[in-house]
């Protein structure tokens, strides 16, 4: 009994320590992720380099990032050093696709919330001015389906730097593409205009319950193997 | 506040239900009530700090093994292992499910019950236990990079979801067989334990 007490006790302690008022989301991937136009936030995350050709010359290199998280998917584009007359501003076209499981989506960008056909002009930005934008998306394995438009979250800011090059970070809440959760699903990102690389986010769950189930199991076992020990040891005795 | 609250009832509720098991000396279902309701209480308690120090730890060690070979990189901050192949990189997210807390939390939960050992012998137990399965996950992770980075982004489902859970499965249940199969086996044919220093 007294063992059960100090078990209590214990696990008591531990609801009061997790009662306390603070606010942690910090296995999200995408902790610190504001849409802000800062792009510091991005510093200390997997960025890639997309590039065309054999030769990838870190120059001539296009960084991306794709993280997610249990609302939003975000995406980092920073078009530095990209200058082999390939252009050094944004992609305004509807070639940002994303797979998630097996359903891929196509969004588009445009500063004009009214008419999403109005692809943003983000050519027309001047150095160290920025833009916000907003992102429509199609379900792109079904293209009857007309554009729709991502609301609340769905947003950009793409800035250009003093040297003409442009940098963007957006993010689109997966509740407007009609996925209700994307954990365990695998999301993938390309944009030809930006290389022909993808970038691939998968979890990587070892099938705990299987295990726990398992463990479960082997341990009960041997726990009814002694149960009956003592069982047919005790009506040995009283035979 | 609202879970806080359904832990503690529940806590409560499970306390007295053991102690009434106890005193009959139902013993099996001691263990069964026991383990199951420690394994939901610390799976309960784990979130967030636990699952994110686990996934932390659980990266930053698969990070030393790839920064030895080379083969990818970690993020142990977003708890992301990264394998890049020339045109196709895959982010591998160790996140709640992968960072092995349900397999310990259930490991400790049945250890704590287990009608065989001592308190110390537990305690050892449950710390080795609990390493075993962490570098059991590590290497788990380990293999699937490595498959991913020499064989491509289509070789994630056969390199994570057969491979990498098969070898890992395997890992687990050795360290089940040792803890639980065995000493049942041991204490049936020499009539006690040899895990207490052989006394």
């Amino acid at each position: 009994m007294r063992k059960i007490i100090l078990a209590f006790a214990c696990v008591l302690s531990f609801a009061i320590f997790i009662a306390s008022p603070v606010q942690a989301d910090t296995t999200q991937s995408t902790a610190g992720i504001v849409i802000d136009g800062k792009f510091d936030d991005w510093k200390n995350k997997p960025i890639e380099d997309w590039y065309y050709g054999t030769l990838p010359w870190i120059s001539d290199a296009v960084h991306v990032s794709l993280l997610s998280d249990n609302e939003y998917i975000y995406l980092y584009v920073d078009m530095d050093g990209m200058n082999r007359g390939r252009g050094q501003k944004l992609p305004t076209d509807n070639n940002y696709y994303f797979t998630i499981g097996n359903t891929q989506f196509q969004c588009n960008c445009t500063t004009n919330p009214r008419n999403w056909q109005d692809a943003a002009n983000f050519g027309s930005l001047q150095p160290g001015q920025s833009a916000h934008f907003n992102i429509f998306a199609q379900d792109y394995s079904n293209p009857a389906q007309s554009w729709q438009k991502t609301t609340a979250g769905g947003e950009g800011i793409v800035a250009e730097r003093a040297d003409g090059t442009q940098v963007a970070e957006m993010r689109i809440p997966i509740s407007d593409l009609g996925i209700n959760t994307i954990s365990g699903q695998r999301i993938t990102f390309r944009n030809p205009h930006l290389g022909p690389q993808t970038i691939t986010i998968e979890g990587a769950s070892t099938g705990p319950y299987v295990l726990a189930a398992g463990g479960f199991l082997i341990a009960l076992a041997a726990v009814f193997g002694f149960s009956l020990d003592k069982f047919f040891k005790n009506r040995v005795k009283i035979l | 506040m609202l879970v806080t609250s359904l832990i503690l009832i529940g806590t409560l509720i499970w306390v007295y239900l053991l102690s009434v098991f106890k005193r009959a000396k139902l013993t099996a279902f001691y263990f069964i009530l026991g383990s199951i309701g420690l394994f939901f209480i610390l799976i309960a308690l784990s979130r967030p700090y636990g699952v994110w120090l686990l996934s932390s730890l659980v990266t930053w060690g698969t990070g030393i093994l790839g920064s030895l070979t080379g083969m990818f990189s970690t993020f142990y901050r977003e708890n992301l292992i990264e394998i890049a192949n020339t045109h196709h990189t895959i982010l591998m997210f160790v996140d709640y499910e992968c960072s092995g807390i349900i397999e310990t939390t259930a490991f400790w939960g049945l250890v704590a019950f287990y009608p065989v050992y001592s308190r110390k012998e537990r305690s050892l137990i449950a710390v080795g236990g609990a390493l075993w399965i962490y570098l059991a996950n590590i290497l788990r992770l380990f293999v699937v990079a490595t498959l991913i980075y020499f064989f491509g982004g289509q070789a994630f489902f056969w390199a994570h979801s057969i491979l990498g859970r098969l070898f890992f499965y395997i890992l687990v249940i050795i360290l089940y067989y040792n803890v639980f199969t065995k000493a049942h086996i041991i204490k049936n044919f020499a009539g006690k334990l040899t895990y207490s220093g052989g006394k």
